[in-house]
């Protein structure tokens, strides 16, 4: 949480956004990012983790409440405001007819740093992101990962007091992963600020020091990693894979619930896994064939789908190892 | 951060070789069979005057449309780069890259010219019309929703202000259309092709005036405009 009588760095009071089609982007969102907070922003995809990114970079005009970046409206930063932000859109756009090294110099400039500075800033961050061989390689023939990763390049290198980072560990392999979240956490411990959107738990929770859950553009719960898992406590996820029909009603455990789920069950036990024999034997005595059984500790994925009903969509090219439902 | 855009355009537009050599042989290609051929001096003069002039336009505007589609743009505002530094750098970038690349043709009609001497004049009033022709690109840009509809926008709004231009067809000494002709600044591209042809003398220095104050109070608005100029592209 940003700490007494530091000034929050970014502001958004009542902050509504609505698209031309009228596509709600996000509808009265509060939110303070004070600095060395490190927050993330989670939810299902259209849940505003991106309007709200846009909304504080100022390339956004919200039309309801008010955005306040630097204690200025975030559409009318000044120059040096802006370079002092890193912003890392969802889409990688490089200008491709230039090599790697030349686009990342190019922002690194852009922000301020001297030829000097921003030649040492960059080469050092291309040996970090296992980029160094190809630097003189156009962005149009980078993969995917690479193409991510020189956008991180270009965001960081300045090392700026405000990072807006959309998906940052999309595409990245598990080495650059390690070393973006090690960045950001020496950032933030510097006194940066870092927003971030994310898809999967385990990158969320490896940077959060406060997690904020959207779903259809609006807040559904803002608090620490700690205090958001504390709600799911000694709860376990178990997730039960049966064939042929229930002949007979189950009877379960005490303190189990078990919800029906497309080619099995899910049960949630509040006195964890030991209830497992009780709810085997439960589920053979209804007629039922066990086919594989999971059982897991619960994870911001669990607590958004506890608190809101809904599940995160699965990140597409996740660079998170254990999107929602990984076995242990 | 001053020249930061400008040096990018540069690099971009020496590193694309293909296109950069596309961009100064096309034009090569009109001008050069009217220029050694037995062409009427007024026509060749004003095909000359519609080709520099689209070819301005077209040069800012499109890659101005494609930039904002592709979000480049607004990358470049989200890193600090402010809207007027990032307008005045492309649109001077782009009018000495476009005179640049002409540079082959102009050559070519001074050669084909019967006052060589005067193409002082004609680099002189290239130049300008360039800056304009980039400026109106730019708008043209802003009202686009795509790039062919840029395309498009460019062309007739080049056209519309060659026909005031004179470049078509002399107006009528006295009328509105003439008082129009004076200001616009493609005619002094016009006319110095022109004299260059032996067709008319020089302009004088009050004709000059005119056309270079329009010419400034363009750059003016569009500077003026710039926040919106580069967030209408996107």
């Amino acid at each position: 949480m940003k700490s007494a009588g530091q000034a929050a760095l970014v502001r958004l009071e009542g902050a509504s956004y609505r698209y031309r089609s009228g596509r709600t982007g996000v509808t009265d969102i509060t939110l303070e990012v004070g600095p060395g907070e490190r927050v993330v922003l989670m939810g299902p995809n259209g849940s505003g983790k991106t309007t709200v990114l846009r909304l504080i970079a100022g390339e956004l005009r919200p039309a309801g409440g008010t955005v306040h970046v630097m204690d200025r409206t975030a559409t009318r930063l000044t120059g040096a405001q802006r370079r002092s932000m890193g912003v890392a859109p969802a889409e990688s756009v490089h200008l491709d007819a230039l090599p790697a090294r030349r686009n990342a110099l190019f922002f690194a400039r852009a922000a301020g740093l001297s030829p000097d500075r921003a030649e040492a800033a960059v080469d050092r961050l291309f040996e970090r992101f296992g980029l160094a061989a190809d630097t003189d390689i156009p962005p149009r023939e980078y993969s995917y990962g690479m193409s991510r990763k020189l956008l991180l390049i270009e965001a960081l290198a300045h090392e700026p007091v405000l990072l807006l980072l959309d998906e940052p560990t999309l595409g990245l392999d598990p080495s650059a992963r390690k070393t973006l979240l090690d960045l950001l956490h020496r950032r933030a411990h510097d006194g940066a600020s870092v927003v971030a959107a994310f898809n999967g738990p385990t990158d969320a929770l490896a940077l959060a020091s406060r997690v904020v859950f959207l779903l259809g553009g609006r807040v559904v719960a803002n608090d620490t990693p700690d205090a958001l898992l504390a709600r799911l406590a000694k709860r376990t996820l178990i997730t039960i894979e049966v064939d042929g029909p229930m002949s007979k009603e189950a009877d379960y455990p005490e303190g189990v619930t078990v919800s029906q789920t497309q080619g099995g069950l899910l049960a949630t036990s509040e006195f964890g896994p030991g209830v497992l024999p009780a709810l085997c034997q439960a589920v053979l005595a209804s007629g039922r064939t066990i086919r594989s059984v999971r059982v897991k500790e619960p994870d911001l994925a669990d607590v958004f789908a506890h608190l809101t009903g809904q599940h995160l969509a699965p990140p597409t090219r996740s660079g998170d190892p254990s999107s929602p439902g990984a076995a242990r | 951060m001053i020249g930061l855009i400008w040096s990018l355009e540069w690099a971009v537009a020496t590193r694309r070789r293909r296109l950069f050599a596309l961009n100064a042989v096309i034009p090569l290609l009109l001008v050069g069979p009217i220029a050694l051929s037995s062409a009427p001096a007024q026509h060749a003069a004003a095909v000359y005057t519609v080709l520099f002039t689209i070819f301005g336009a077209f040069g800012s505007c499109i890659p101005l449309i494609r930039d904002g589609e592709s979000g480049l743009l607004t990358r470049f505002l989200l890193a600090g780069v402010s809207p007027r530094s990032l307008l005045t750098q492309r649109v001077l970038a782009a009018t000495s890259l476009d005179t640049v690349q002409l540079l082959p043709s102009l050559a070519v009609i001074a050669l084909a010219s019967r006052s060589p001497q005067a193409f002082g004049g004609v680099l002189a009033t290239l130049v300008l019309a360039l800056l304009v022709a980039n400026l109106l690109g730019i708008w043209a840009a802003v009202l686009a929703g795509s790039v062919a509809e840029g395309a498009l926008f460019a062309a007739v709004f080049s056209l519309l202000l060659l026909h005031a231009a004179g470049a078509f067809r002399t107006p009528v000494p006295g009328t509105l259309a003439a008082g129009v002709e004076r200001v616009i600044p493609f005619r002094l591209l016009h006319e110095s092709l022109l004299a260059a042809a032996g067709l008319s003398p020089p302009g004088s220095a009050a004709d000059l005036l005119p056309p270079i104050l329009v010419a400034a109070a363009l750059a003016l608005v569009t500077l003026a405009g710039a926040r919106r100029v580069t967030t209408g592209a996107v």
